[in-house]
């Protein structure tokens, strides 16, 4: 007789064993944890120990007093966190009001600027860094055209820090903005309503209730965009960054990979790799409770 | 790690058409916010539009428009076996991306939904690897980790171990748009229904679950696809010049001794157009809901 | 003195008329519950009140002060919402205090007052909790007691238990009831189910695309309703399409005769309430029992009839003298019933038909 079980992913009939029931539970997942482990864990993994070996393969801290004590390697490290701090809070800075106005929009428009937003925040990096310095570098098109009224106008110089900046916030802040755009909705005008009966103006209603209920999701979003910053590789590269214009770190590692030579370069690479994906980590980390405790919130 | 994504929810709607006046409150001036969109639109818009010019340009000097305008950097760009030849390779990778990608993560990711939910946090955790493994370290741990065997050995620096990169890399783009729409498309509900019916778990899948999620399936293939044709760091790294995909060759025109920035305009514009046609029809196609945006903190 | 008068108000949203000239007061300490089907106004009228809907022409009065240019801030109106719109980020308490604090209360008042409206809604228990930490019925209270905190002119209820099960409704609307009594507040109580409106207030408006179709006392617009809507919306009744005939009585063959002042001839609705059929008379019309619905004390019988299906309630102990399919003789109680001409729709043509 047909015993009916569970019918959620299990045959009705047979009873099957713990094993063949273990098997149908996780034998679809098989080949996606295999190419993980293979292509992501295990490389990572290698790069934790590369950290503490030498060319010989012995065990050294060597490398980790290299990346310290080297002044080149050291810059690179407070650069890349001083650019990510400031790219991430300066797009928080311009992407909350973006984003409030892109949700303020009708159903129609706001989907046409997610659009665009999505385009500007996936933007290739060679295709980004031409245009700027196609726009704004030294023979740009907004360079000469503010040239033709204002002689002496100041240039950007797009291959310094700051253009740097300019150009990160270029795709960072589109992408802030799709990231938190869900949130505001959650300052709604159910709220905005009862505040108002309550007896609050605009400026009461953003300070008490509109900001505290945004705040988690800006600064999951700030957080975000630091990690994503100081992983930035393909526009630094573009604009032809070097040690005495950009010193950053995924540069560094760029470099000490592709010179692999003497002085075990690639064992001070790790070291950077892995001092980015510990920043990253501990970034995400936050990222992930506060966005869960903010997810209670407005669930 | 280029792009993440999320489902994005569209804020309430107005319920009652009586509060389409705390809504214009709330909002704020409209002039305000109509200036501050242009803004941000003409700052979005100026470097595209000085590619646009530059790839018809003749001569572009002192003056804040070309001389005159020419097709001739289209025609010889277009024909330039050299640039076919990378298009070629960039377009072959990112469509066998797209084919792996389906393969390897629709089933695990349709597995959790309907019979085993403990897979959920694995496929999520494992979706957050890549966000932590920016692309350069990536690179730089792949070609060393295959090295440490024979047998995987001969992989380094090939374009089978970029593409497996670039998969590695490229995947969270589309288990968050399809994880999305799984769950839009209330795919409990059907699973349950079908199976009541009598209908297996690849029947359902075939027949019920593809058809009502071909909105998320369509737009995290065609992220994915974006994102590898886009893919600088790992190519540059894994490898290199022998392998010369689109952005490989851009680079070369952006920096190389024999640059070629009218060249370099035209294949950057295809690449826009690529990308504005992909987001476009993703937002159109999802009745104007955004499949996109990073590590859902998903509530479970 | 009335606290609450609106005059002459009207609103429309494109082409839907949501107010069509509304006049109503509330008196001090009365409450009036608006009932309505959705989309007939009585929410546009409550926001019209509160502030928050400006309408099209008309006035609004809390006390002597017209108040129809002042916004909702200034206008001292306490308002429990339909989703209760807590906020979030603040605690039970803290919600409770907001009116105070945007009003200026001083610190050591607020705090007062906040544990005192706490204890009126019987939650001190649970003042540090965050909305999302309490159950609906619960967030449904500090909602009340936020309303209630700023000592406001006229409290504001928008379906107030609508997002409710239907336990802790009945628990609520009880509740709300005796807090409101209590405190002695005016109020304006919107809701679309009539045993909430019939059950908590002093007197009912029942309103219909945008009209106030009767105010009156629950038991006036229950069992003598002056409005053919009300007597459709109210009760349960059938409403059974006859004529005056030539000696200016309305008559339903053997069943129903009643005397109207219409001429013979004009077309008449007559509403029948489920008490008023009784079965198994000696004259009568013949109908046959199509379903039969246990209700508890009662049950429903619906009779298939000439006319068209008729409702008829019978005490549930005689339920097995009336099977389903079984043909019985029904006549109806012409001091039940209220007939209404059919070719009008004001308040005037109503015949109580005594």
């Amino acid at each position: 007789m047909a015993v009916f079980e569970n019918p959620v992913g299990r045959r009705y009939g047979r009873r099957r064993g713990p094993f063949a029931r273990l098997v149908a539970d996780w034998a679809v997942v098989l080949p996606f944890t295999l190419a993980i482990a293979w292509l992501l864990i295990g490389p990572a993994a290698n790069i934790v120990v590369d950290s503490l070996r030498d060319s010989q393969g012995d065990l050294t801290s060597l490398n980790w007093r290299d990346v310290v004590a080297n002044p080149l390697t050291r810059r690179a490290i407070v650069t890349s966190i001083v650019i990510g701090v400031t790219i991430a809070s300066l797009t928080a800075v311009i992407g909350v009001p973006l984003a409030w106005c892109v949700s303020r929009l009708t159903i129609g428009n706001r989907s046409l600027a997610a659009a665009a937003l999505n385009v500007a925040a996936n933007i290739p990096a060679t295709s980004l860094v031409f245009g700027f310095a196609a726009a704004f570098g030294g023979a740009g098109m907004v360079t000469l055209a503010l040239r033709t009224v204002w002689a002496d106008a100041p240039t950007l110089n797009i291959y310094s820090p700051t253009g740097l900046v300019c150009i990160f916030l270029y795709f960072h802040v589109p992408l802030f903005a799709l990231l938190v755009l869900p949130a505001m909705g959650a300052v709604s005008e159910d709220l905005w309503e009862a505040a108002s009966v309550c007896g609050a103006g605009t400026v009461r209603f953003w300070w008490r209730i509109g900001l505290p209920v945004l705040a988690p999701f800006v600064l999951a979003g700030w957080i975000l965009m630091f990690v994503w910053a100081i992983g930035q590789y393909g526009v630094p590269l573009a604009l032809g960054g070097t040690e005495a214009t950009l010193n950053l770190m995924t540069l560094r590692i760029g470099d000490l990979i592709q010179s692999v030579g003497s002085n075990n370069r690639f064992g001070r690479a790790a070291c950077l790799s892995l001092l980015l994906i510990v920043l990253s980590v501990g970034a995400l980390w936050l990222y992930r409770s506060l966005l869960r405790r903010a997810l209670r919130w407005i669930a | 790690m280029d792009r993440l994504t999320m489902s994005a929810r569209a804020p309430t709607q107005n319920r009652t058409s009586g509060m389409a006046e705390a809504a214009e409150v709330l909002a704020g001036p409209r002039w305000l916010r109509a200036a501050a969109l242009a803004g941000v639109a003409v700052y979005g818009a100026l470097p595209l539009c000085a590619t646009a010019l530059y790839s018809l340009a003749t001569v572009w000097r002192r003056k804040p428009l070309p001389d005159s305008y020419t097709l001739q950097w289209w025609a010889s760009t277009l024909t330039d076996p050299v640039f076919l030849a990378a298009i070629g390779r960039s377009i072959t990778i990112a469509l066998l991306t797209v084919v792996a990608v389906n393969l390897v993560v629709l089933p695990p990711l349709y597995w959790s939904h309907i019979a085993n939910r403990r897979i959920r946090p694995l496929l999520e955790a494992c979706a957050l690897i890549p966000f932590v493994l920016p692309g350069v370290v990536m690179a730089a741990g792949i070609n060393r980790f295959v090295g440490l065997w024979p047998l995987t050995a001969q992989l380094q620096a090939t374009p089978t171990l970029l593409l497996l990169a670039i998969v590695a890399t490229s995947f969270p783009i589309y288990l968050w748009a399809v994880d999305g729409s799984l769950r839009a498309a209330n795919v409990i509900a059907l699973w349950e229904a079908a199976t009541v019916h009598g209908a297996g778990p690849w029947r359902t899948l075939r027949r019920v679950v593809v058809p009502s999620i071909r909105h998320g399936l369509a737009a995290g293939s065609l992220l994915v696809f974006a994102s590898a044709m886009g893919e600088l760091a790992l190519a540059r790294l894994i490898t290199g010049s022998a392998f010369e995909t689109l952005p490989l060759w851009q680079l070369r025109q952006l920096r190389g001794t024999d640059a070629n920035p009218n060249g370099m305009a035209v294949s950057s514009l295809l690449s826009l157009a690529m990308l504005f046609a992909f987001s476009f029809a993703i937002v159109l196609g999802n009745r104007g809901r955004v499949a996109q945006i990073a590590p859902t903190a998903a509530k479970d | 003195m009335p606290e609450v008068r609106v005059e002459h108000l009207r609103k429309t949203f494109g082409r839907t008329t949501a107010l069509g000239n509304i006049n109503l007061s509330v008196s001090d300490g009365e409450l009036l519950a608006l009932l309505g089907p959705s989309g007939c106004g009585k929410t546009t009228l409550l926001r019209c009140i509160a502030g928050l809907t400006r309408p099209d022409s008309g006035s609004v009065f809390l006390g002597s002060r017209d108040v129809t240019e002042d916004p909702s801030r200034t206008r001292d109106v306490g308002m429990v919402f339909q989703g209760y719109a807590l906020f979030p980020t603040m605690t039970a308490a803290e919600n409770v205090g907001f009116p105070l604090e945007a009003r200026r209360w001083p610190r050591g008042a607020v705090a007062e007052r906040i544990s005192e409206m706490l204890a009126l809604v019987g939650l001190e228990h649970i003042a540090a909790r965050y909305p999302h930490e309490l159950s609906g019925g619960q967030q449904q209270r500090v909602a009340l007691a936020r309303a209630l905190a700023g000592k406001p002119k006229v409290l504001l209820l928008d379906e107030p238990l609508s997002a409710l099960d239907a336990m802790t409704r009945t628990t609520l609307r009880d509740e709300i009831r005796r807090i409101q009594l209590k405190v002695g507040m005016t109020a304006l109580y919107v809701t679309h189910d009539q045993a909430e409106a019939l059950a908590v207030a002093d007197r009912v408006g029942v309103m219909d695309h945008g009209r106030l179709v009767e105010v009156g006392s629950p038991a006036d617009v229950y069992l003598r309703p002056r409005h053919r809507f009300t007597a459709g919306f109210l009760g349960g009744r059938t409403m059974l399409a006859l004529a005056v005939g030539s000696d200016g009585r309305v008559r339903w063959g053997g069943a129903l005769a009643t005397s109207v002042p219409w001429p013979s001839g004009t077309p008449v609705i007559v509403a029948v309430t489920p008490e008023a059929v009784r079965l198994d008379a000696v004259s009568g019309v013949e109908g046959r029992i199509v379903l039969v619905s246990f209700r508890g004390g009662t049950t429903r019988l619906q009779i298939e009839t000439e006319l068209g299906e008729i409702a008829a309630d019978v005490a549930s102990s005689e339920t097995e003298r009336y099977p389903s399919g079984r043909t019985v003789r029904l006549a109806v109680a012409a001091d039940l019933v209220q007939v209404f001409r059919a070719d009008e729709n004001g308040v005037d043509d109503v015949s109580d038909a005594h």
